[in-house]
């Protein structure tokens, strides 16, 4: 016979806690990452690219984009709705291509959320052609919404259209100096970080109202 | 060392999601809050920039019940993973007791996987901690993209990068799916509570 101790005791007690709280179904759990079935999945580099783009945004990895798009466009030129999905991935893959770390930051989660779209309509061969017209309507309502953004908070360097559209010719005495444009950039960025930041505490302070305590000893 | 309150037999638990940016810590929380938050009926607090990522931590705590007489309440932490904010990640280190390292599958990721670990050696040696007599679980996220054809990172491989000196427990998981998200926080609170048992005789 085995005698348990009082950390078995304890240890036993914990296990039970967590299995009241937690013990529900789990999904299938999954040991093996190596011997995994591929499925035919016509968005793998597409998304590869998407899932590298990080806080360091790099030439590299949004070039790889531009021109990932570039070759589904080709692949997909019978499918209108997917066309229109690539076509706002392109534009906004130029987007951030030319603006990098200054890009308007609700760029990145449009850019997955249209990803996520694409991903739907491409994955679910069945789907009825309004819910895809549907889910890409959701898509350009927060695409347009996003370009009036960037409009009206005149977004550094290159706004959504002028990455796809050729930007009007500026007559050169109207065209600002370098370091005016420069100046007015950062003058944005940083307007925009302050914004963010008093949301932020504004949050915390709330949180603290609240009374929440969580402190550590 | 846990925060024990005797006259209120109450012990607190600091476990901390660790690991690279866009690795998927926060979407473990969300995921535990999702399913269960009926059942730990709390409230989980997440503070995102403005582009969505996690700028200072997410924070859920909830409450086990009694054992052995004493209420534990367990506070899960996440730590933005972006390389610049390192303050901020020791900062949530502090008066850590157990740590889940949330690592990228993704075979792109390998090296930042890598640089995250060797940071938390770092900024626990602040503390004067050991990452080897800390209790932790390496959780190796996004399997589920295997099905899609994204390169992941082979399982030995991964385990030679982060485990062959910890030699912890580990899990493959999706934490957008849900696999291995409860088994991680299970073995995490487990190895938590047998170390703060240890340290307390």
């Amino acid at each position: 016979m085995i005698n348990e101790t009082p950390e078995d005791n304890f240890s036993d007690e914990v296990d039970d806690r967590l299995e009241h709280l937690f013990g529900e179904e789990e999904p299938a759990e999954m040991t093996e990452i190596n011997d995994v079935e591929v499925k035919d999945y016509p968005l793998r580099d597409l998304k590869t690219i998407i899932l590298s783009i990080d806080w360091e945004i790099t030439d590299e990895v949004m070039n790889g984009f531009v021109d990932q798009v570039g070759a589904m466009q080709d692949k997909f030129s019978d499918d209108k709705i997917v066309l229109v999905f690539l076509q706002l991935l392109g534009s906004l893959g130029e987007y951030i291509r030319k603006n990098l770390g200054q890009s308007h930051p609700e760029a990145f989660r449009n850019l997955n959320s249209l990803f996520l779209g694409l991903e739907e309509i491409v994955q679910n061969e069945g789907l009825a052609e309004n819910e895809k017209k549907r889910i890409l309507s959701t898509e350009l309502s927060k695409y347009k919404q996003l370009k009036g953004e960037i409009t009206k908070t005149k977004a550094p360097a290159t706004d959504i259209k002028a990455a796809v559209v050729k930007p009007p010719e500026v007559p050169p005495d109207a065209a600002q100096p370098d370091i005016v444009r420069a100046i007015e950039d950062l003058k944005q960025f940083f307007q925009r970080e302050l914004d963010a930041l008093r949301e932020e505490i504004k949050a915390l302070r709330d949180e603290l109202a609240r009374g929440g305590n969580t402190s550590q000893g | 060392m846990a925060f024990v309150n005797p006259k209120k037999k109450e012990v607190q638990v600091k476990i901390v999601y660790y690991g690279p940016g866009r690795g998927g810590k926060t979407t473990n929380l969300e995921y535990i809050y999702d399913k269960f938050n009926k059942r730990i009926k709390t409230e989980m607090v997440t503070i995102k920039t403005h582009g969505d990522r996690t700028l200072f931590f997410d924070f859920l705590p909830f409450d086990i019940g009694k054992v052995n007489g004493y209420d534990v309440k367990i506070q899960l932490y996440t730590v933005p993973g972006q390389v610049k904010y390192n303050a901020t990640r020791r900062l949530v280190l502090r008066g850590v007791d157990g740590i889940v390292f949330v690592a990228d599958a993704m075979a792109v990721r390998r090296e930042k996987n890598i640089l995250s670990l060797k940071n938390l050696q770092e900024n626990l040696a602040n503390y004067k901690k050991s990452i080897f007599k800390t209790p932790m679980v390496l959780q190796y996220n996004k399997v589920d993209l295997a099905e899609q054809g994204i390169p992941l990172l082979p399982l030995e491989t991964i385990e030679r990068d982060l485990n062959s000196k910890l030699k912890t427990a580990s899990f493959p998981a999706s934490a957008i799916v849900g696999t291995n998200v409860v088994t991680t926080l299970k073995k995490i609170i487990s190895m938590t509570m047998a170390s703060i048992i240890k340290e307390l005789k």
